[in-house]
């Protein structure tokens, strides 16, 4: 398909250029994902034995839906901001300029959305090999844990593609460093709010579907309705994206130029 | 081929092209010469299809490669792979792509740096790691935006020298500059802008046939000179304090001295001398008219 190498190789760029700044940061996080399990390989019984101590129905804490939706809360907020500096920090240096006489503003932001997708999926993965490493010893079947929380994996990526679009349209939208801190507030409150709505969304269909909510509700109760509300979230992001392009294209050069207002 | 049909463009009510139109013909070279805020990055920004057009139309090749003014780097790369990644995003392999950016690093003096932080190099080397980011494509056309700017003389040379070979290749180049001595060495033709309209080009271009690389004699006087000294004026500047009068002079030296005895005969005279028209010249002479 036209645009996907370009998509992919833009996305290479980005997560070359994520490792490179947080390089110290990565590498503390697979160490410690190591540590636990060798952790836990070590221990063997005597850290399940401490985990039913604190907690009796440790299993079903470590893959319930608040746990599950507080994660996907936790890789929105941290991702978004790495995010919109990369954006903006194209827009400034001019960078952009050179890249869309031959490449579209779109490509240029799927594959950004794609390097932190990436990152997402690679960061969710390590996490649930830690908690299945910590429960599979002692099950006796993990397929019907693995099938939800498959399920649930899909929905989160799709809502985080999602959340990761909208802040590449504030990203392409914003002129000036205050409008940024306003609409990262804004977007931020959106999905803070949405983690906290799903007693409330549950009683109406359409809020199910929304794609806002419905990761959160996907992680609470994996349904019919989840489908549909995937194929809403891809087609919203497909939306988003294409508007975001012409928005990227038209503001393009008005990042740090707009008049401040002289005050009276 | 480039095409531009009656092209328009506003900001804001403020008309920053108005009704352009002109074509670039295949393997050539065009200079667009203009001062400042003329209209000149905008016109490349349209052509490049980064900003939209109030009107008209722009029929341009598939593969358009554009230099903007202001350079855009990522300072925390190095040479090697910033190049390698553009190459690859104009559809070569990574193989192609590698060997192309270290063979453009090696003619441009810059091989020894290609695992440096761009950010580490020095302000004409970012020009020129910037140009080879244009270079590295096969585009079949070029748009450059002062790409002269911040370079030495020999880099200059350089440069110029690249420009030529990708005209030679068989496709077009759109250059602007305020140096119009670089442009008059390479470009094969010149669009002047002047408030974001073309100029008439048919009364420059007859100046510069005209007078273009021809000597011409300098003279400053207190007042204007006496007319039986007059031969042929190609221009009268009138100062303050002095006069400036440019006489068509021969290139045959016995010739212009004899022209210059004749005037000092009749007129006192401040200063001479002789040199030859060049490109900023013949604009200079169409605006005194």
């Amino acid at each position: 398909m036209m645009g996907c190498r370009e998509i992919r190789l833009v996305a290479g760029y980005e997560l070359r250029r994520i490792f490179r700044q947080h390089f110290f940061l990565i590498m503390m996080l697979l160490l410690s994902v190591c540590s636990i399990v060798s952790l836990l390989g070590l221990t063997k019984n005597a850290a399940w034995e401490c985990a039913l101590r604190l907690h009796s129905d440790f299993p079903q804490l470590l893959f319930s839906s608040s746990v599950f939706s507080m994660f996907f809360l936790f890789f929105v907020l941290n991702y978004s901001v790495s995010l919109f500096r990369s954006v903006n920090a194209e827009r400034e240096s001019r960078l952009s300029e050179f890249y869309l006489s031959f490449l579209s503003p779109e490509v240029l932001l799927y594959g950004k959305v794609l390097a932190y997708s990436v990152l997402c999926v690679v960061h969710l993965l390590l996490m649930e090999i830690v908690a299945f490493a910590v429960v599979a010893p002692h099950c006796e079947s993990v397929l019907p844990l693995v099938l939800l929380q498959l399920g649930r994996f899909s929905m989160l990526v799709a809502g985080f593609c999602f959340y990761m679009s909208l802040f590449a349209l504030a990203a392409s939208w914003a002129e000036r460093h205050a409008e940024m801190q306003g609409v990262m507030l804004f977007l931020t409150a959106l999905c803070v709010l949405s983690y906290f709505a799903p007693d409330f969304v549950s009683q109406n269909r359409f809020l199910m579907i929304m794609p806002f909510t419905a990761p959160f509700m996907a992680a609470d109760n994996l349904s019919l309705i989840s489908l549909l509300s995937f194929a809403v979230i891809l087609c919203s992001i497909y939306g988003v994206m294409k508007y975001a392009g012409v928005v990227y294209k038209k503001r393009l050069f008005y990042y740090g130029k707009n008049k401040i207002e002289k005050r009276g | 081929m480039l095409r531009v049909d009656h092209i328009s463009k506003k900001f804001a009510e403020k008309a920053v092209l108005d009704d352009v139109s002109f074509c670039v013909a295949e393997a050539s070279v065009v200079g667009v010469v203009g001062g400042n805020g003329q209209g000149k990055t905008t016109l490349f920004r349209l052509i490049s299809g980064i900003y939209e057009l109030n009107s008209g139309n722009v029929m341009r090749p598939s593969k358009v490669v554009y230099l903007p003014e202001e350079r855009g780097l990522d300072m925390e790369e190095t040479p090697c792979f910033f190049l390698t990644y553009i190459g690859r995003l104009h559809g070569m392999t990574k193989n192609s792509a590698q060997k192309r950016a270290l063979a453009l690093l090696d003619d441009f003096g810059l091989s020894d740096y290609a695992d440096y932080r761009i950010g580490n190099l020095s302000k004409g080397m970012q020009q020129k790691v910037q140009f080879l980011s244009v270079l590295v494509s096969d585009a079949s056309l070029f748009l450059l935006d002062e790409p002269f700017s911040g370079i030495d003389e020999t880099n200059k040379e350089l440069l110029k020298s690249e420009i030529t070979k990708i005209r030679e290749k068989g496709a077009s180049v759109m250059v602007s500059s305020h140096d119009m001595d670089a442009l008059e060495d390479i470009c094969d033709d010149f669009l002047f802008l002047e408030n974001g309209k073309i100029v008439s080009d048919g009364e420059l271009h007859g100046l510069m046939q005209r007078y273009l690389h021809r000597n011409v004699l300098v003279l400053e006087t207190a007042k204007d000179l006496h007319p039986s000294a007059q031969t042929e004026v190609v221009m009268t500047c009138r100062y303050p304090d002095k006069v400036e009068t440019w006489l068509k002079a021969s290139d045959d030296a016995s010739e212009t001295n004899k022209l210059l005895s004749d005037i000092l005969s009749e007129n006192d005279l401040m200063s001479f001398s002789v040199r030859r028209i060049s490109l900023g010249d013949c604009v200079k002479i169409s605006k005194n008219r």
